[in-house]
């Protein structure tokens, strides 16, 4: 570990988590996978903190390493139905290195989750929070596994129109 | 609810199928391709996998926003402890990892239930032993005996009992009580084997109680702008485990088991109890709101390999932020009939954003006080 981390490089770090995790998830859509090159960027991000120049965007920055984490995931990975081959990982990530509207999906999240039913949530809920698989949600609920993939898949389709529709709203006031 | 009109449909579907894990193989290659040549369908993706992730971190969040504590203010922390603090960010590195690693005991942990090994006749039973041989034990059948208490982990070419700890239908465990009575289980085994020391700590046989004691192996000096609230050191609590999603992190340790068999026929005619009381500390860290601490008392039947969990009583304080004062707190419990062994254990706990850098200072407890009594006559005590 570097004994050059300073507080501020510690705050940036702590702060940009949400980002780089969803930064990683989009380039390896894997949950755990994802986790695990978070942690393995962020054991490097520490490691290299002494070479940080604070003129420079830190996300950006951060963002770089983690995508060579994960280039480097992918190297030593067979390749499976979950992992994108790199010609797409690396032109995903020129894509998603643009997060501007980060947080205003995330605050339009919050209001739209408070929409869904009851039943959609206790999904949800199994699913985000539990992380639970689509046939343990199954059997804990009684349910078709059918079913619950139906309710998930309507979930997340109400969430991002809403959260589309939400974000829409305030970029048009902003605009007014 | 579902847009009929959208262009993306089979995109969105095949991306939501990505993220639980059953997109098929046919269409995980047109997915690849609609990415690869189709600049829309990229920005649709990116925007559905950054809503998931968001989901992932704040659905918890989002859920319990009334029961979180939402301390986002930042303390402000004195030039002394910068050094110390400075290594926050490699905290964030670490404990996802070491959360990861931390779960050693995934085959033998069904709901309310901690197993130890079974203790050979012949040698001392260690904790890396059991571990190094439960670990052995992941791709293995996990069956029922016919003891429908005992648990059975083997093979078709080896078996290997187990001794365990499951909590009453009046008793619930919670997670770190789970996480103490693993290690409580090694306690009990060690104290009937009649050894004198285990790993990590020893038999202390006092007024004809014998104490697995386990305390000392977790004691430090003055840290973090911690000092002792009693001698020279104090004890400090273990990393604390963390649930990323959930937004959570806790810690127990086990300090102490008691024997109390020798109380037998005691706890059917009289009113046996143990009372407990420690004190509770947080270092500051960078962003440190209160902790929640908790003692914990046990009351544990022991029968053949299993024992059951049929008391519990636990008393838990909000820490302030100020490492200078210290929080006590007491909990006592009436010993049922039935009581072998009084597990005594110390938890923290952390919720919200700050359960994400969990230990970024340290958490302490001090002035351990044990004492029984039948009908009030004290036949235990220490300090």
């Amino acid at each position: 570990m570097s004994d050059t981390v300073s507080v501020e490089f510690s705050q940036k770090l702590t702060q940009i988590q949400r980002k780089l995790y969803s930064y990683i998830l989009s380039l390896v859509p894997n949950r755990s996978e994802a986790e695990d090159i978070l942690q393995e960027s962020n054991v490097v991000l520490c490691r290299k903190a002494g070479q940080y120049d604070k003129d420079r965007n830190f996300q950006a920055w951060a963002f770089r390493i983690a995508r060579y984490q994960v280039m480097a995931f992918l190297k030593t990975r067979k390749r499976s139905k979950l992992v994108f081959s790199e010609g797409i990982v690396e032109l995903l990530a020129e894509e998603l290195e643009d997060n501007s509207r980060f947080e205003k999906m995330r605050k339009a999240l919050s209001h739209c989750l408070d929409e869904l039913g009851e039943r959609s949530r206790a999904v949800a809920r199994l699913r985000f929070e539990k992380n639970c698989s689509l046939l343990e949600i199954a059997e804990k609920l009684g349910r078709p596994m059918g079913t619950v993939s139906a309710t998930l898949y309507r979930v997340r389709v109400a969430l991002a129109q809403c959260v589309r529709k939400k974000v829409a709203e305030e970029e048009a006031a902003e605009l007014a | 609810m579902l847009d009929n009109s959208n262009p993306f449909q089979d995109l969105d579907r095949m991306v939501f199928q990505l993220f639980d894990e059953s997109l098929p193989q046919a269409d995980q290659v047109i997915l690849e391709n609609l990415i690869l040549e189709n600049s829309g369908a990229r920005s649709r993706y990116a925007e559905l996998v950054t809503l998931e992730s968001m989901l992932h971190w704040e659905f918890a969040e989002v859920e319990s926003d009334i029961n979180s504590i939402s301390n986002d203010q930042l303390v402000n922390f004195s030039e002394w402890l910068r050094p110390a603090i400075a290594l926050a960010a490699c905290f964030v590195a670490v404990l996802i990892g070491w959360w990861a690693t931390d779960q050693v005991f995934p085959v033998v942990n069904p709901e309310n239930e901690i197993a130890s090994l079974q203790l050979s006749d012949s040698n001392l039973i260690t904790k890396t032993n059991a571990l190094k041989d439960l670990s052995s034990l992941n791709s293995v059948d996990l069956f029922a005996s016919n003891d429908p208490n005992t648990i059975v982990f083997g093979s078709e070419t080896s078996k290997m009992l187990v001794s365990s700890i499951k909590s009453s239908s009046t008793v619930n465990l919670a997670r770190q009580d789970r996480d103490a009575l693993l290690d409580a289980a090694y306690g009990l085994e060690v104290l009937e084997s009649g050894q004198g020391f285990g790993e990590g700590g020893y038999v202390e046989v006092k007024e004809n109680v014998s104490a697995w004691r386990t305390e000392d192996a977790l004691r430090v000096g003055e840290e973090f702008g911690v000092q002792p609230h009693t001698g020279g050191s104090m004890i400090r609590f273990s990393r604390m485990e963390v649930d990323v999603f959930g937004k959570k992190a806790e810690v127990s340790e086990l300090v102490s088991v008691l024997d109390v068999r020798s109380l037998g026929a005691n706890l059917v005619n009289a009113k046996a109890i143990v009372k407990s009381s420690v004190c509770f500390n947080q270092g500051v860290g960078i962003a440190d709101g209160s902790t929640s601490f908790a003692l914990g008392l046990h009351a544990i039947n022991r029968e053949g390999r299993v024992s059951l969990a049929i008391a519990k009583n636990e008393t838990s304080v909000t820490s302030d932020v100020n490492p200078e004062t210290w929080e006590r707190v007491e909990s006592e419990i009436e010993l049922p009939e039935g009581t072998d062994f009084v597990v005594v254990s110390l938890s923290a706990q952390k919720e919200g954003s700050q359960a994400l850098l969990p230990d970024l200072s340290g958490h302490y407890a001090d002035g351990l006080e044990i004492a029984m009594a039948v009908d009030g006559r004290p036949v235990y005590s220490r300090l």
